[in-house]
Order: C-alpha cells, then sequence, then structure tokens
C-alpha cells in the first residue's frame, strides 16, 4: 500500500527532497537525534518495500566504533588489557557509524531507480536496467558445477532476446497523492530537529 | 536489431553485469564490510578487448551510476567512495591495457586496477570517515583485494577464452 | 599457466611491495603516541594531543579547566584557592605532568618518550 503510493510519487520529486534531507540529516551534531533520525529512514525504507537486514548493517555500525575506539578520547569507561576504551571516541564511532547506515537508507526510500537522465545518457541507463531486470529474473541459471557455460548460457540468451529493453515500458501513472507531502514534512521535522538539539 | 546499435547493446549489457555483480557482492556477508571482492570489475576487465576508449569510459560511468542507484547508496559515502575507485580502476587498466596490453594479462591489469582502487577507497575514508586509524585496516584489506584480483583476472581470461557469446559479438561487432 | 605474463608479476610485486609498506607502517611504529592524561576522583580521560580543545573536568571542589593548545596542555582555570595548577605552565612533553591538589585532578602528558624527572617540574 505505502509501498504502492511511493511508487507513484516522481522520482525526480523524491530524489530533489531527499537530497534536502541528506545535507540537513549530515548538519545534526547530536548521536541520539542522529540515531533516531537513523531509524526512522530505515523504517521509512522497509515501508516502501526496501530490504533491511541486520547483520551487514550492524557490522558497518560496529566496523566502523571499532576502528574509532583504537584512539582514546574522552572518557575512560573501561579497559581491556592496554586498551582504553573511551566514550568520547564511543560516541564519535557510532555517530559516523550510524551516518553511513542512515545516509544509505534515506538513498533507498528517495532514489528511485526510474530516476532518468534525458537523452542518450537516459536511453542508455534505461536499456541497461532492462538488461538489468533480465538478469535477475534469471534465477536458477547458474550451475555451480559449470559456472563459465551456464553464465555463458544466460548472456546468449539475453543478447539474442529482441523483446529485452523494447516492450517493458512500464507506464507509471504520477497521480497527485497525500504521501506526496511526507518528504517536505520530514524535511521540516529534521530541521526542527536541527534547530533545538543540534 | 535496428533500433539500437549493437555497440550500444554491448555497452549496456556489460554495465548490466556490472550492477548484478555488485549486487551480488553487496549481498555476500563479509567478515568486515570493508573487504571488498571487486566482482564489478569483471565485465570491465572483458570489455577492455571489445570496446573503445570512449566506450569503456561510457562503461565505468554506467558501473559507477548503477551501483548507486540499484543499491541504493547514491547519497552516501559508500557510493562516493565506490565511485572513485571505479573511477580510479578503470583509467588504471584502461591505461595498462592500452599502453602495455602486450605485458600484461587480464590477472596484471586486475591487480592494477584492484590496487588504484583500494588505495584511493583507503585514502577518502582517511579523510571522511575513519581518520587515521585507517592505517591499521589498510594492509589486510589490500592483501585481500589483491588476493581477489588475481582470482577476476583469471576467470576473465577463462571466460574471454571459453565464451560463446563472445564470440558471437566479436562477430557481429 | 600460460595465461600469464611478464607484467603480471610485476603488479603482483608492486601490490605485494604496497601491502608490506602499508603493514610496517600500520603495526612496526612506535605504539607510543603522546596522549594527555586526566585523573580526578571521578575518573580518568585521554585526548590527543593534536586537536585544540576546551576540556571541563570533574573534581572535589568544582570543574577544573584545562586547555590543549598547539600540541601544549594548559589548565586555564580552577576551583582552588591558590591557582598554583594554572600558573604552572606549558605541559608540553611526554612526562610532563601539573595537579592541582585541592580539586584532586592530576595531568600528565603520557606517551614514549622518557618520563622527566620529577625536579624538572616547576610544581
Amino acid at each position: 500500500m505505502i509501498k504502492e503510493a511511493w511508487r507513484r510519487i516522481p522520482p525526480l520529486y523524491l530524489f530533489l527532497w531527499g537530497l534536502v534531507l541528506m545535507v540537513t540529516y549530515l548538519f545534526q551534531t547530536s548521536l541520539p537525534v542522529r540515531a533516531g533520525e537513523t531509524l526512522a529512514y530505515v523504517l521509512l525504507a522497509v515501508l516502501t518495500g526496501r530490504r533491511f537486514r541486520l547483520w551487514p548493517n550492524l557490522t558497518v555500525v560496529a566496523g566502523v566504533t571499532l576502528v574509532h575506539l583504537i584512539s582514546p578520547l574522552g572518557r575512560v569507561m573501561f579497559t581491556l588489557g592496554s586498551w582504553q576504551i573511551t566514550q568520547g571516541s564511543l560516541e564519535l564511532g557510532l555517530f559516523k557509524g550510524l551516518m553511513l547506515v542512515g545516509l544509505i537508507y534515506i538513498s533507498r526510500s528517495f532514489i528511485s531507480p526510474r530516476l532518468s537522465l534525458p537523452g542518450r545518457a537516459g536511453a542508455l541507463m534505461g536499456l541497461t536496467f532492462a538488461y538489468f531486470e533480465a538478469l535477475t529474473e534469471s534465477r536458477g541459471f547458474f550451475k555451480p558445477r559449470e559456472p563459465f557455460q551456464s553464465t555463458d548460457q544466460l548472456l546468449l540468451r539475453i543478447w539474442r532476446d529482441s523483446e529485452v529493453g523494447e516492450g517493458r515500458r512500464e507506464r507509471v501513472r504520477y497521480g497527485f497523492r497525500p504521501l506526496w507531502i511526507l518528504p517536505p514534512l520530514m524535511a521540516a521535522g529534521q530541521l526542527l530537529l536541527l534547530f533545538y538539539f543540534s | 536489431m535496428t533500433r539500437v546499435s549493437d555497440r550500444t547493446r554491448l555497452i549496456a549489457l556489460l554495465g548490466a553485469l556490472c550492477l548484478f555483480l555488485s549486487t551480488v557482492e553487496f549481498m555476500i556477508p563479509k567478515p568486515l564490510p570493508f573487504m571488498r571482492l571487486g566482482l564489478a570489475n569483471l565485465p570491465v576487465l572483458v570489455g577492455l578487448s571489445l570496446l573503445t576508449v570512449p566506450e569503456i569510459l561510457i562503461l565505468v560511468a554506467l558501473k559507477v551510476a548503477g551501483q548507486g542507484l540499484v543499491n541504493g547508496t547514491l547519497f552516501s559515502y559508500i557510493f562516493l567512495f565506490s565511485a572513485a575507485g571505479s573511477l580510479a580502476s578503470g583509467l588504471v587498466m584502461l591505461l595498462v591495457h592500452r599502453a602495455g596490453g602486450r605485458y600484461f594479462s587480464l590477472v596484471g591489469i586486475s591487480i592494477l586496477g584492484a590496487l588504484s582502487s583500494n588505495l584511493v577507497q583507503l585514502l577518502l575514508s582517511r579523510l571522511m570517515v575513519f581518520g587515521d586509524n585507517v592505517r591499521l585496516i589498510a594492509p589486510p584489506f589490500l592483501a585481500v583485494g589483491t588476493a581477489t584480483a588475481v582470482v577476476l583476472g583469471l576467470v576473465a581470461e577463462r571466460f574471454l577464452a571459453s565464451s560463446e557469446w563472445i564470440v558471437l559479438v566479436r562477430k557481429e561487432l | 599457466m600460460k595465461i600469464f605474463r611478464p607484467g603480471d608479476w610485476v603488479a603482483l610485486a608492486a601490490a605485494l611491495l604496497v601491502v608490506a609498506l602499508t603493514a610496517v607502517a600500520a603495526y612496526g611504529g612506535a605504539s607510543g603516541e603522546a596522549v594527555l592524561l586526566i585523573e580526578s576522583d571521578q575518573g580518568r580521560w585521554l585526548y590527543p594531543l593534536d586537536v585544540d580543545r576546551e576540556i571541563f573536568i570533574p573534581g572535589l571542589l568544582g570543574d577544573t579547566v584545562i586547555h590543549i593548545h598547539d600540541h601544549g596542555v594548559d589548565v586555564h582555570d580552577s576551583p582552588c584557592r591558590d591557582k598554583i595548577c594554572v600558573n604552572a605552565g606549558t605541559l608540553e612533553h611526554p612526562g610532563d605532568w601539573t595537579a592541582c591538589l585541592p580539586n584532586r585532578v592530576f595531568i600528565q602528558i603520557t606517551g614514549s618518550g622518557e618520563e622527566e624527572a620529577l625536579d624538572d617540574q616547576s610544581f
């Protein structure tokens, strides 16, 4: 439902608001607010149909945090052997790690694959995506026993298929809907948060 | 197929392969998320001997743009890193292939491409995300990158040698 | 192995060289970078010296204000009566230390380099 309605929003509109949100997101300096905003973006992405897998994202945040914990900063919380775990480094690491995840999930919701450039560049991208869809739809083509052959056969099939990219021009009707108000609302919210907490 | 030229179709299909492989790589769980396999470089390696210089550059651009859109990372630093890395490796691979193709097989080209891409990414992540501590990740990151580059180069060579599709494409172009 | 050509080995050697160099730079260096250590009755703090900073350290009587400036450390203000720590001068080298005893705050630059002998201090 939300997923379908979101798809009906023109990609350019989403893209521009996404830019605004990204910038206001980046300027936020408070860690708790950033955590909240990041969570909100993940939620939005899931609602609009994108997948969220906990493990890879957790690893990103943990990895960045760990790298920052190597250099001590601020109040020492506890010690592991000769390694001092400091609050400042922890906060900085979490801050940066969450930022990476947040930016990714802003992109996930606000960058539509159907965002196309005009002209030949746009046509090329369109064709590329058409081939991409053809590739992703061919589940099960890959035979691990014969990786080269099975891939080759798939490529041959797609190459020879004269229909790829020709007929699949899905007309998405972009109609004005209430959901359009969401991006500006979110931008306003972030600006407010920036104002009060940053 | 008179509407779109075959060369354009080739670029598009190779570009689509880049996207496909980068999606595959994105999904593979890795012990450390920064260990890049560089699977998406495979179509570029294959394309080196099939496309002209401008066409290869277009392919690299396609790869970068497509990755940002498909993986949904266009706004993030990750996109910036991978874009810079792809650009660096694309240029290096192109240069080595055109200038010294006799002395380098795709394995060597792949190694040099991966090296430039990884170094650029390390530099950017040092400046933008990690700070000085990047130094500690650099050696294993580069080592893994080199190893995977060797494998990718071998795969590319093997594919070029054994693929019917490549034969067909070469005939048609 | 008819795939490999001479340039491949050069490329591989170059890559391994880079790996080795980065490894040496990362793991072989001195691990005792100069770091500011502050201790009070309420905890311990560590700060690098390369970024100018103003730090508030809670002690027994209140906050001692410490400035990191140009790789040097100054006690800017403290809630003690005599302000000896404030007038103690700038800490610059590993081993340099000062303290605000009334506020129970101890400040020292740690890291590689010999500990300065106590009688070098103006305290």
